[in-house]
């Protein structure tokens, strides 16, 4: 892993006393074989049934496309931003396209693109799984929000920074991973929240693909004759969960950036 | 050769080609007390010339550096002082000419460039320490990644260039609480964590209140009775008579007038020099 994808993960996962320690890598590398919920959610084992994806919903479909999407469009998005303002002209050249497209494109084209014009594109009988093929545009789609986002903290940066890292003989990814990005995501916590809440918040579109998320299972649920009468109870309650979980993550967002605050001048 | 003017005699002409040569060719001879200057050369100039966009900001640098000097660079302010030395580690890129270091010449090689930096310390006139990094990680940060060094032994090394800017106990502290004057001497001492071969000064003191100047300027001198190779950029008249070997006097990107510290303050050759120091001297 570079220096920069370290970066990231040290900014949102470990204390800054783990810096330059292994400890640091060791909490990343076991939250990341944390995969049990994985088994919890496909099933098939220990007697479990299994669940196709397709049959994913509520709650749990909302989290997983969110924290799929987040967790992606974050490195995804850092190496964008970057690209965007690397000297060589080619790389600087895709990410501009890259993230002018997705930029300009709305979420509901994405995710219907992916799951009814990109089957007709693939050969005959290939088929990938339709909560995948949601994830992968919801990444995409979020990671161009975030490398403008990030972009704008890779700006705020002052040359100076650049000069000291390049003086003491560090390289472009060392740099980037030990002096600009950690300084630069620091400034850009609010823009990467607000972006973070925002992805959750649009989750809530894949329901016009077929996948019922929270949002998605209350809408159906309230179409049954079972349920007649009680639609503005799973609305407001649906208001009520989105609303916790979004304030949950400013609220960390502010967490974190009391812990990250060094006092410093921007010298 | 211009054409030689008919009012002067023929004496006269022989003695300004003598001088000429002189200025040019001949480094000053250093006086006895300031042996230590050896005759490897560290840094080579030739030729050096640089433009931003249509300004041109060096024009003709010639210079050499051997081991052990200490060259103090003055001058008005958009002289090309400042670029001059930014250009020895690539901080800055030179367009025509040749710069070589320690025997690797800079070009757009980046491992060489990388290689020069890891032998170059240099230290800025705004510090540029790392805000989001304890002083000690400030420090470590170049020993452990760019040096391969072990933990214990780029804490040790820190602590050790910590104790000799005499600041071992803010070790924990980040550079944001600490003075100008103690981020300064921070900011050497991360640069001489890597143990560099050169010392380059940008100048150091400039952004410092008057009484903190001092401090950072002890640290310089006791690193220059250690036999480091400086170049330090500065208006610190007082730093360049005590310390300095010679001193570069620069004006409009060429350098004016070269020479040993007590022959370029007693007797400044050109009027431009002359004119630089009374102004900064008798204000």
């Amino acid at each position: 892993m570079s220096p920069c994808c370290w970066a990231s993960c040290r900014l949102f996962f470990c204390s800054s006393e783990h810096f330059l320690t292994s400890a640091g890598w060791a909490s990343i590398c076991c939250r990341s074989t944390r995969c049990w919920w994985y088994f919890l959610l496909v099933g098939d084992v220990f007697g479990l049934p299994q669940v196709e994806t397709s049959r994913w919903g509520g709650l749990m479909l909302t989290l997983v496309i969110s924290i799929v999407g987040m967790a992606a469009a974050f490195p995804l998005g850092i190496l964008l931003a970057l690209g965007r303002r690397s000297q060589l002209p080619i790389i600087r050249a895709v990410c501009v396209v890259f993230i002018e497209f997705w930029r300009g494109i709305p979420l509901i084209t994405v995710l219907f693109m992916s799951s009814v014009m990109l089957p007709l594109f693939l050969p005959e009988g290939m088929n990938f799984n339709k909560l995948l093929r949601a994830l992968i545009g919801v990444a995409l789609f979020e990671a161009a929000y975030m490398a403008e986002v990030v972009r704008g903290g890779l700006q705020a940066i002052p040359k100076g920074q650049y000069e000291a890292a390049a003086a003491l003989g560090l390289g472009y990814w060392r740099m980037m991973g030990l002096i600009i990005l950690p300084q630069a995501l620091k400034l850009v916590i609010p823009g990467i929240v607000n972006t973070f809440i925002a992805l959750f918040k649009d989750t809530t579109l894949v329901i016009i693909i077929g996948l019922f998320d929270l949002l998605g299972s209350i809408h159906s649920a309230a179409t049954d004759p079972k349920w007649l009468g009680y639609a503005t109870e799973g609305y407001v309650f649906a208001a009520l969960v989105f609303w916790m979980f979004c304030f949950a993550m400013s609220r960390y967002s502010q967490a974190l950036e009391r812990r990250l605050d060094t006092g410093h001048s921007k010298r | 050769m211009p054409a030689t003017p008919t009012s002067l005699s023929p004496e006269a002409v022989t003695e300004s080609i003598d001088s000429m040569l002189k200025a040019t060719t001949t480094p000053p001879s250093p006086p006895a007390s300031r042996l230590t200057v050896s005759a490897q050369v560290m840094i080579q100039m030739i030729d050096v010339n640089k433009w931003y966009g249509q300004f041109h900001v060096l024009k003709d640098i010639n210079l050499t550096v051997r081991k052990g000097e200490r060259i103090v660079i003055c001058g008005p302010s958009g002289s090309g002082k400042s670029t001059l030395i930014r250009c020895i580690n690539r901080l800055e890129e030179h367009q025509r000419g040749r710069i070589i270091v320690d025997g690797t010449e800079l070009t757009n090689n980046l491992k060489h460039i990388e290689h020069v930096r890891r032998e170059i310390g240099m230290v800025f006139q705004h510090f540029n320490l790392f805000p989001h990094l304890k002083v000690l990680d400030n420090c470590m940060l170049a020993p452990i990644w760019v040096r391969k060094l072990p933990r214990a032994q780029a804490e040790e090394m820190a602590m050790h260039y910590l104790k000799r800017v005499k600041i071992p106990e803010q070790a924990q502290k980040y550079p944001g609480q600490l003075s100008g004057g103690q981020q300064q001497r921070v900011a050497i001492a991360r640069s001489l964590c890597m143990n560099p071969r050169i010392m380059l000064f940008d100048e150091p003191t400039s952004a410092l209140d008057p009484e903190m100047i001092k401090e950072v300027l002890d640290t310089m001198v006791g690193l220059a009775e250690e036999g480091m190779t400086m170049l330090c950029v500065t208006h610190e008249m007082g730093f360049a008579r005590t310390v300095a070997n010679r001193v570069i006097f620069m004006d409009g990107g060429e350098i004016m007038e070269e020479n040993e510290p007590t022959e370029f303050f007693n007797n400044p050759r050109s009027e431009r020099t002359k004119l630089f120091l009374s102004q900064i001297l008798h204000h």
